[in-house]
C-alpha cells in the first residue's frame, strides 16, 4: 500500500517544479521548512536557503529571477570543513599576497552562474568582519578576496562563509609573475588592435578624400596625414606577422604571416617612395585595413580558445580540498593540510567519503573504493592492506592510514590528464590542407612577381616593374585565404557557446561533420539520473510505520538508491531511531540492529528477522525530449546506439522508450569493453557523463560530456553541454557540417577571387588603384559570407 | 574649400584624444575583466522586491 505524503506525491506527478535554488528539476520534493511553497531538489540547496533567509539575504532570488538564469548550476553539496589549513602560515606563504597590510588569496568557486551570485559574493564583507573587499571575475569563476593582516583575521571564516552559502571555495596558488606577464600580453594585443582600428578608420578618411580627386595642395595634405596614421598601424600593430615571418624563417619554412609581411614591408616602402616622388596614390588605406581586419579576427580566435583552455588550477578535482595528515604515527595526530603540499612517504587518514589525493598503498584498514574516475566503474571495489590505491578515487565505506607513493602528475590520473591537455592544442585537418595550399599559393605569387617585375622592367622601365610587382603582391595577398577558415571556426564556436555548448577546438567542429554513429550513454543522459523512491508497498502485519527504520538503515549511506530512500523519509519527517552493528556491504545492502530486531535492505526489499515486510520501487525518469531528439538524429541518417554497463532489462525498456533499434543496445559493458565498441565503429561520438564515462569519452572520435564539472569533462570530452540531455545534440552535428560548408565556400571564393586578379594584374586591367578597392572587399566578402553562415546555421539554437 | 583648414586640424585632435583615451584605459586595466562589469552596473541601485511567485 501506498503510504506517500500527499504534498510530495503531487511534486512527483509534476515534472515541472524545480529548486528554488539550483533550479533543477526537484524530484524528491524537499519543502523549505520556513515557507512550504519552495521545493528544493536536495537537502544542500535547501541549507544553503535558510543560510541566506537567515542572514537576511534572500533578496538573492528576486535578483535570479529578475536576472534570468544564465548557466545552470549544479546542485549545493554542503561541506562541513572548517578550511583550517588556509590559515597555515606555510600555506599563506605560497597563496596569499601581502600589500599594505591587507593579505589577498584567490579561490576559484563551483557554481557561479548569474547576476545573482555576483550580488551575493560581493556582499562577503559586511557579513564577515575582516573581510574588506571580495572581487569577483564571472568570467573565470575566481574571486579575490582580501583581509586586514591581524592575528584574528581569517581566510578560513571567509572560506567557511562561502561554501555555506553553496559556493565550494578552491584556493588558486598565486603565481605573480606569469600571471602579470598574462596580463601585459593580453592588454598589449588589445592596444595593437585598438590602435590599428583608430589608424585605418584615419586613413580611410584621407584616402577617400584623395580617391574622390582632391586637389594638388590638398592631396598633399592628405598623403602626409595617411602615413601619420599609418605608421603606428604598420610598425607597431603590425610587429606580430613580422615576428611571426621572422621566426618562420629561421625555422625555414612558409607561414602565411610571410606574405602579409612582405606585401606590408614593400607596401610601406613603395607608399613613402610615392610620397617623396609626388605621386598620389598609395596602398596606406588597405595595408591598414588588411592589419585590422587579421588583428581582429586573431583577437576573437584568442578570446574564444581562452575560454575552454583557461590555464585553471584543475588538480582540486580529484585531490579532494583538504587532506588529513599524520603527524605522528605512533599517537595518531594529525593534520589538516591542501592536497598540494601533500609529499612522497607522507602517512594520511582518508575517511569514509573522502577522495585519495595521491597513489598510494594502504597501511592499515580495508575499505571499498569508488573508481569511476579511472575505470568508469561504477560499484565500488574492497581494497585490503598492501594494495594499491589511486589518486582521484573515492574511499566509501572505512577509514583508511595510507603511505603516498606518488604525487600530483606522476599520478595515474596525473598523467592521463596531462596527455589529454597535449591534445589540446590539435590543428583541424583542414587547417592544415588549407596550410598546404597557401603554401604553394605563396610560392607561386612569389614567382608570378618576379616574372612580372622582369617583364614590366623590360618594357617600361625599373618604376613600372616595381610598381606592377607590388600591385600583384597587394592584391594577392592571400588575406581572404588567411581569414577564411579561422574566422568561419571562431564564428562557429561562438555561436555554439552563445548555445551553451563549449567545444574544445577547431579540430572538432570538422570532426563533428564526420560523425556517422552516435552511441548514448543511458544513466543522467537518455533519463535523469537521479533516482527517487517512487512508490513502498508495505506487507508487515500489522502494519507498522516503516519510515523511521528505512531511515535510520540509509541515513548514512552515500548509495544512490539510500540517499533515494533517505530523501523519501525526510519529506515524511521521518526520525533517527538508535540502531547498533550497523553494517554497509556494497552489493548487498545495509543491515542493522534496531529496537530489539534485526533488520536488513537487499535489493529493493526490507527484511524484518528475515521476513520480508516491504518493496521499494524506484524510477529513473528518461527525459521528456530524448524520444523526439533521438528520432531527429535518426532522421538525419545516424546511427543511434545506447551503450550502459547498466542492466538488460533496464537498458531495454529505456531503449524501447527512447526509440533506439533493439540491435543497438548494449547492455552490461565494461568500460573496457565500452572502448572497443566505440572504436569498432566508424567516426563515432559518444555522449555520456564527465566523470564516470571520461575515458570512452576520450577515445571517441568525438566525446560530448552532457553532465559533470565543465572543466573536468572538457579535459576528457571535446564538447562540453551545459544543458542536460541529448536535445542539442543534433544541433552541435548540424553546426560541424555547416561550418565545413562555409569553410569550403570561403576557400573557393577566395581562390577565384585570386586567381582573376593575378590574371587581371597580367593583362594590365588592374590598376593600383582597382587593386586597393578590391584588396578589402575580398576580406569583408569572406568576413560576411563567415557571418550570414548559413540558413541551417541561423536556425540552430533558435 | 579653406574650411578643411579648420576641419582637419579639429578631426586630427578628435582622433587623437579618442586613441591617447583608448591607451590610457587599457594600460590601466579598463578591459582586463570584460565579462563582470555588465552584470554590475545592474545592481547599483537596490532592486524593487519582485512579488514572490514560485516558478512556472
Amino acid at each position: 500500500m501506498p503510504i506517500m505524503h500527499a504534498n510530495s506525491q503531487s511534486t512527483l506527478d509534476n515534472a515541472q517544479l524545480y529548486c528554488t535554488h539550483c533550479d533543477e528539476p526537484a524530484l524528491a520534493g524537499i519543502i523549505s521548512r520556513q515557507d512550504e511553497s519552495k521545493v528544493f531538489c536536495c537537502v544542500g540547496c535547501r541549507t544553503v536557503y535558510e543560510v541566506l533567509n537567515n542572514i537576511g539575504l534572500d533578496e538573492y532570488y528576486d535578483i535570479k529571477e529578475q536576472s534570468g538564469v544564465i548557466r545552470r548550476r549544479a546542485p549545493v553539496q554542503i561541506s562541513e570543513q572548517q578550511y583550517l589549513f588556509l590559515d597555515h602560515d606555510s600555506f599563506l606563504k605560497d597563496y596569499a599576497e601581502k600589500s599594505d597590510g591587507i593579505l589577498s588569496m584567490d579561490f576559484y568557486l563551483e557554481g557561479i552562474h548569474c547576476l545573482a551570485c555576483l550580488w551575493l559574493i560581493e556582499k562577503l564583507p559586511e557579513l564577515i568582519d575582516c573581510v574588506v573587499n571580495s572581487k569577483l571575475d564571472m568570467e573565470k569563476s575566481v574571486v579575490t578576496i582580501s583581509i586586514t593582516d591581524q592575528a584574528e583575521s581569517k581566510f578560513s571564516l571567509a572560506a567557511k562563509k562561502l561554501s555555506q552559502l553553496g559556493y565550494r571555495p578552491h584556493p588558486l596558488k598565486k603565481n605573480q609573475s606569469i600571471k602579470k606577464l598574462k596580463q601585459k600580453e593580453e592588454r598589449s594585443y588589445l592596444l595593437k588592435t585598438g590602435i590599428a582600428a583608430a589608424g585605418a578608420s584615419n586613413v580611410m578618411i584621407y584616402a577617400v578624400s584623395n580617391y574622390a580627386g582632391a586637389s594638388d595642395s590638398y592631396a598633399n595634405i592628405f598623403n602626409l596625414l595617411t602615413i601619420v596614421f599609418a605608421i603606428p598601424v604598420l610598425f607597431y600593430s603590425a610587429s606580430p606577422f613580422y615576428k611571426n615571418a621572422l621566426r618562420s624563417l629561421q625555422n625555414k619554412t612558409i607561414s602565411i604571416d610571410l606574405p602579409i609581411s612582405v606585401a606590408l614591408i614593400a607596401g610601406t616602402f613603395y607608399g613613402f617612395w610615392n610620397v617623396i616622388h609626388g605621386v598620389h596614390e598609395n596602398y596606406f588605406d588597405s595595408l591598414t585595413t588588411l592589419v585590422f581586419l587579421l588583428l581582429l579576427s586573431r583577437y576573437f580566435l584568442k578570446k574564444i580558445q581562452e575560454k575552454a583552455l583557461s590555464s585553471r588550477d584543475f588538480s582540486y578535482f580529484y585531490m579532494g580540498d583538504s587532506v588529513k595528515r599524520v603527524i605522528s604515527i605512533e599517537d595518531m595526530i594529525t593534520q589538516e593540510i591542501h592536497p598540494d603540499f601533500v609529499a612522497k612517504d607522507d602517512y594520511l587518514l582518508i575517511a569514509p567519503g573522502d577522495f585519495i589525493p595521491a597513489d598510494s598503498v594502504i597501511i592499515n584498514g580495508q575499505s571499498h573504493i569508488n573508481n569511476s574516475l579511472l575505470t568508469g566503474e561504477s560499484e565500488p571495489q574492497r581494497y585490503e592492506e598492501q594494495d594499491q590505491v589511486f589518486a582521484g578515487t573515492q574511499n566509501i565505506s572505512n577509514q583508511l592510514l595510507i603511505q603516498v607513493k606518488h604525487t600530483r602528475e606522476d599520478t595515474r590520473v596525473g598523467k592521463i590528464l596531462k596527455s589529454v591537455e597535449e591534445g589540446w592544442t590539435t590543428k583541424a585537418p583542414i587547417v592544415l590542407y588549407v596550410d598546404k595550399i597557401s603554401k604553394v599559393f605563396m610560392y607561386s605569387i612569389l614567382i608570378l612577381v618576379a616574372i612580372l617585375f622582369v617583364k614590366e622592367s623590360a618594357t617600361g622601365g625599373l618604376s613600372s616593374g616595381f610598381e606592377a610587382a607590388l600591385t600583384l603582391l597587394i592584391v594577392t595577398c592571400p588575406c581572404a585565404l588567411a581569414l577564411a577558415t579561422p574566422l568561419a571556426f571562431t564564428r562557429s564556436l561562438e555561436i555554439a557557446s552563445s548555445g551553451g555548448a563549449i567545444i574544445k577546438n577547431d579540430s572538432v567542429l570538422q570532426k563533428l561533420s564526420e560523425v556517422e554513429n552516435v552511441f548514448i550513454d543511458k544513466t543522467g543522459t537518455l533519463t535523469i539520473g537521479q533516482l527517487v523512491l517512487k512508490r513502498v508497498d508495505n506487507f508487515s502485519k500489522p502494519n507498522e510505520p516503516i519510515e523511521n527504520i528505512l531511515f535510520s538503515l540509509c541515513k548514512q549511506s552515500t548509495h544512490p538508491k539510500s540517499r533515494a530512500i533517505s530523501y523519501y523519509c525526510e519529506t515524511l519527517q521521518a526520525k533517527e531511531l538508535v540502531k547498533s552493528k550497523y553494517s554497509e556491504i556494497p552489493g548487498r545492502g545495509i543491515s542493522a540492529l534496531i529496537d530489539g530486531h534485526y533488520y536488513r535492505i537487499d535489493r529493493d526489499r526490507l527484511f524484518k528477522n528475515e521476513k520480508m515486510i516491504a518493496v521499494l520501487t524506484f524510477v529513473d525518469q528518461i527525459r521528456a525530449d530524448t524520444a523526439t531528439s533521438v528520432q531527429s538524429l535518426k532522421q538525419d541518417k545516424y546511427s543511434v546506439s545506447l551503450i550502459s554497463g547498466d542492466h538488460r532489462d533496464i537498458c531495454f525498456s529505456v531503449g524501447e522508450q527512447a526509440g533506439i533499434d533493439e540491435s543497438n543496445i548494449f547492455t552490461e559493458v565494461m568500460p573496457e569493453t565500452k572502448n572497443k565498441i566505440i572504436k569498432s565503429h566508424k567516426n563515432s561520438m559518444m555522449v555520456g557523463d564527465g566523470a564516470n564515462d571520461a575515458i570512452a569519452l576520450s577515445q571517441a572520435h568525438v566525446g560530448v560530456a552532457v553532465l559533470g564539472a565543465m572543466d573536468i569533462s572538457l579535459k576528457a570530452a571535446d564538447i562540453y553541454m551545459s544543458e542536460p540531455g541529448i536535445g542539442r545534440i543534433r544541433d552541435v552535428l548540424i553546426l560541424g557540417k555547416e561550418t565545413m560548408s562555409v569553410i569550403k565556400r570561403n576557400l573557393v571564393f577566395s581562390l577565384i577571387y585570386n586567381l582573376v586578379t593575378i590574371v587581371g594584374v597580367f593583362a594590365g586591367v588592374i590598376t593600383p588603384l582597382i587593386g586597393a578597392i578590391i584588396m578589402p572587399l575580398s576580406s569583408l566578402t569572406v568576413l560576411l559570407s563567415t557571418y550570414m553562415g548559413t540558413k541551417r546555421m541561423r536556425a540552430l539554437w533558435k | 574649400m579653406e574650411i578643411i583648414l579648420i576641419l582637419l586640424p579639429i578631426s586630427i585632435l578628435l582622433g587623437l584624444f579618442f586613441i591617447t583615451g583608448f591607451v590610457w584605459m587599457t594600460t590601466r586595466g579598463q578591459y582586463d575583466d570584460l565579462e563582470t562589469p555588465k552584470f554590475k552596473m545592474l545592481l547599483e541601485d537596490k532592486l524593487e522586491s519582485a512579488p514572490k511567485e514560485n516558478r512556472k
